[in-house]
């Protein structure tokens, strides 16, 4: 769906514009109207008023997608139930923070899981251990006689693997297999945000690398914002197992902002601190920062600082939005001019902010297109 | 940052000038209708640098006797097609044979000869016009979608060494979308190249143009893009930036600063510029070389422009595309792995999608 409205990096959930807070959700939801009406009806941020307003939209299109099942309409309850998914992931944001959170994460899961009972071919939940813990993750690929490539697709900071279904779908669409999976931190990942659970994805690729379905030889990895910045640092901590990448919003990868850029960057990251999205008496969602912290922050987990920069010498495909108010455009720049010229590719969009999905349209069908161009498949278009 | 020529070779020849040559254009010769055949006959006969301009002459003159064979005996169409493609070749034999006085001159004239002989032919018509401009009149190339109007305008603009000829080739795609193209010679560039030398300020060329358009009932030239490749994409940059009827521009491999580029070109392509810029040295070129340069334009482009590069640019490397696209405002950038200069070898990567965007832009049609 290409909205026909502003655009103004933000993070406010009361405005819904182009590159703000709502962006996430744009291109997996049918009517704007619907998501106007729910905003309007929003009378704040906590739990207490936001889970009830997402609920009860995600509750009517799950109805629905029950009423279309009983009546054998598979395609109808599929549409029905991924819009349920969608209101019922907004209503979790930014994460399983709560019992009360936890809750619409589990009807969201459902919802989902519900979204996918008749998929041809079929999504598989799969699980698999790494270092003792157990991450589960959704696993599809092309039925087919020989093994296929495949793409690890990487989510981040606050989207779940419910919504990134459609890169799966996309993936398949292009003769590729795919494993959705949740960040650290996140969802059904155990692991927590640290450089350390690079780990946590490099298991995910031998994972999947073993599937029978899977040519292990040619595997490469997405991801978007957090997952953007995961999918490099994969890359250059294991650049023998990923034959392409595509980052999407990455940061920080080497790009060393200016006084200037850096307090702007602080100013935004503290104005988004202040929205709370818990229990009212919790604290706001996100940790507000200085310029110092994020001087710190950079030095942990730039990929320049991390000294694996130049392990990253296969393909490469970076997307943002000129205008992105998180993850400074320079990291891109930054990472045209450094290394080998060969096997890097960029779409930096104007008037679009973090991530672009302004220009979903756009990127999205031409990035799997350019992952199976290579990662070696050829396809005609059917799955 | 140069990317080595021989990293997108296809072709390879034992004079290591031609070989140069072929590296970086050899698509470029492709997607303009060089036949493959001749490109790998002519090169057989060529056994150094020396052979490049008067062995595409020969190649021109097949296809020129086709053409006034086909014409004798009645054939427009088959004359049209020939003759065009002996002007293809003719281009080839001038456009960087600058110190090939002979080629060149003889080269360029024929080119014009052979283009325009059938121009009131052409399909779809191709109208040439002429553009007041101090000292000496500019030239373009003219097309206009069927009935209606009045249309947006897309002006086309060569680089160092294309020309109005060669970049009309490309009209189509503009046509189909529902705007009119003016394919420019401004100064320095094919016919207008012996009557004015390079300017830096390239805007004064695109106003002149706009407003020799701007009587006419068939064009809106209040909705009007720029389309630049190589150094037309530092002409569409310094055009956008201080010619406010531009709508939006595409600047395809353009440099930011052509002195930063200097050093690391080819002997053929600065003694191209020197050529054009009516240098007398190549320590001449250099100085007038400096003047191209888009700090303190560049952040002054406001129009939606689309930056496109070929990561494998063995003329102008991508820190070039990447500081246009930080500095203009509304800039989109795109760059394309494994695509040389102009990105002639992966067009179909980039154009569609830009040629709608600039549809999109000036109110044309996508559909």
């Amino acid at each position: 769906m290409t909205l026909e409205l502003a655009f103004a990096p933000s993070e406010d959930p009361f405005v819904i514009v182009h590159g703000g807070f709502y962006r996430r959700w744009f291109s997996m939801i049918d009517e704007i109207s619907e998501l106007e009406a729910a905003v309007a009806r929003l009378e704040g941020t906590t739990q207490d008023k936001w889970v009830p307003v997402w609920e009860e939209v995600g509750r009517r299109y799950e109805a629905e997608g029950d009423r279309l099942e009983e009546a054998g309409d598979f395609e109808g309850s599929r549409g029905a139930y991924l819009q349920a998914k969608t209101y019922y992931a907004i209503g979790r944001f930014p994460g399983e923070v709560s019992d009360v959170k936890k809750r619409i994460s589990d009807d969201c899961a459902r919802a989902y899981r519900k979204a996918c009972a008749h998929l041809e071919p079929p999504m598989e939940v799969v699980e698999f251990e790494h270092q003792g813990k157990t991450i589960r993750a959704h696993f599809r690929a092309p039925r087919t006689e020989a093994p296929v490539p495949a793409v690890l697709i990487m989510c981040g900071a606050d989207v779940f693997k419910e919504d990134r279904g459609w890169a799966q779908d996309m993936c398949i669409d292009n003769g590729m297999a795919a494993l959705v999976m949740d960040g650290p931190g996140t969802g059904e990942n155990p692991f927590p945000w640290a450089p350390e659970s690079v780990s946590a994805w490099e298991a995910a690729v031998d994972y999947l690398a073993g599937r029978p379905e899977v040519d292990g030889e040619h595997v490469g990895a997405f991801g978007i914002s957090r997952g953007g910045y995961s999918v490099m640092q994969l890359a250059g901590t294991a650049p023998e197992k990923l034959k392409a990448v595509v980052a999407n919003a990455g940061h920080p990868f080497g790009y060393v902002m200016g006084d200037e850029e850096l307090e702007e960057f602080v100013r935004v990251r503290n104005e988004r601190a202040t929205w709370r999205f818990g229990a009212p008496d919790d604290p706001p969602s996100f940790p507000s920062t200085s310029v110092e912290e994020e001087r710190a922050e950079f030095s942990r987990w730039a990929l320049s600082e991390q000294g694996i920069l130049e392990n990253i010498t296969m393909p490469v495909l970076m997307l943002n939005g000129k205008h992105d108010h998180l993850a400074p455009i320079g990291n891109i720049y930054f990472m045209l001019e450094t290394g080998p010229v060969t096997g890097k590719e960029a779409r930096v969009y104007s008037d679009a902010g973090h991530c672009a999905f302004k220009y979903f349209d756009h990127w999205a069908p031409g990035t799997f297109r350019w992952l199976a161009e290579k990662l070696g498949t050829v396809t005609d278009g059917e799955p | 940052m140069r990317v080595d020529p021989a990293t997108t070779r296809t072709l390879l020849h034992p004079d290591p000038q031609v070989q140069e040559v072929l590296d970086i254009w050899a698509a470029r010769f492709l997607v303009g209708q060089i036949p493959l055949g001749d490109l790998t006959a002519t090169l057989d006969r060529i056994d150094n640098w020396s052979d490049w301009g008067p062995e595409w002459v020969a190649t021109a003159q097949v296809h020129e006797e086709l053409g006034e064979q086909a014409w004798d005996e009645g054939r427009r169409i088959s004359a049209v097609d020939a003759f065009l493609a002996a002007a293809r070749s003719y281009h080839l034999a001038y456009f960087l044979s600058v110190d090939d006085e002979r080629a060149h001159s003889d080269g360029l004239a024929k080119m014009l000869e052979c283009h325009d002989r059938v121009l009131p032919f052409m399909e779809p018509p191709v109208e040439k016009i002429s553009i007041p401009f101090p000292d000496a009149d500019l030239s373009g190339l003219l097309s206009v979608p069927a009935k209606g109007g009045p249309w947006p305008l897309v002006l086309l603009l060569p680089g160092l060494d294309s020309t109005k000829e060669t970049r009309h080739g490309g009209r189509g795609p503009f046509l189909r979308r529902g705007m009119a193209v003016l394919s420019l010679d401004g100064p320095g560039q094919g016919e207008i190249s012996t009557k004015l030398p390079i300017r830096h300020d390239y805007e004064v060329a695109v106003s002149a143009a706009i407003d020799a358009l701007g009587e006419r009932d068939d064009i809106d030239t209040t909705r009007v893009g720029l389309n630049g490749a190589s150094l037309g994409g530092y002409y569409a940059c310094r055009a956008a930036a201080f010619e406010p009827r531009v709508t939006a521009a595409v600047a395809n491999c353009g440099p930011y600063s052509w002195i930063d580029c200097w050093d690391e070109l080819p002997e053929v392509t600065r003694g191209a510029f020197r050529q054009y810029s009516w240098s007398k040295s190549d320590e001449e070129a250099r100085e007038k070389a400096r003047a191209l340069d888009l700090t303190g334009v560049a952040d002054k482009i406001t129009q939606p422009l689309v930056v496109v590069h070929g990561m494998l640019d063995p003329l102008i490397g991508v820190e070039h595309a990447r500081r246009i696209a930080e500095e203009a405002p509304n800039a989109t950038l795109l760059t394309v792995d494994d695509a040389t200069h102009g990105v002639s070898n992966l067009g179909y990567k980039f154009a569609p999608w830009v040629d709608d965007w600039m549809a999109e832009r000036l109110g044309a049609r996508i559909t």
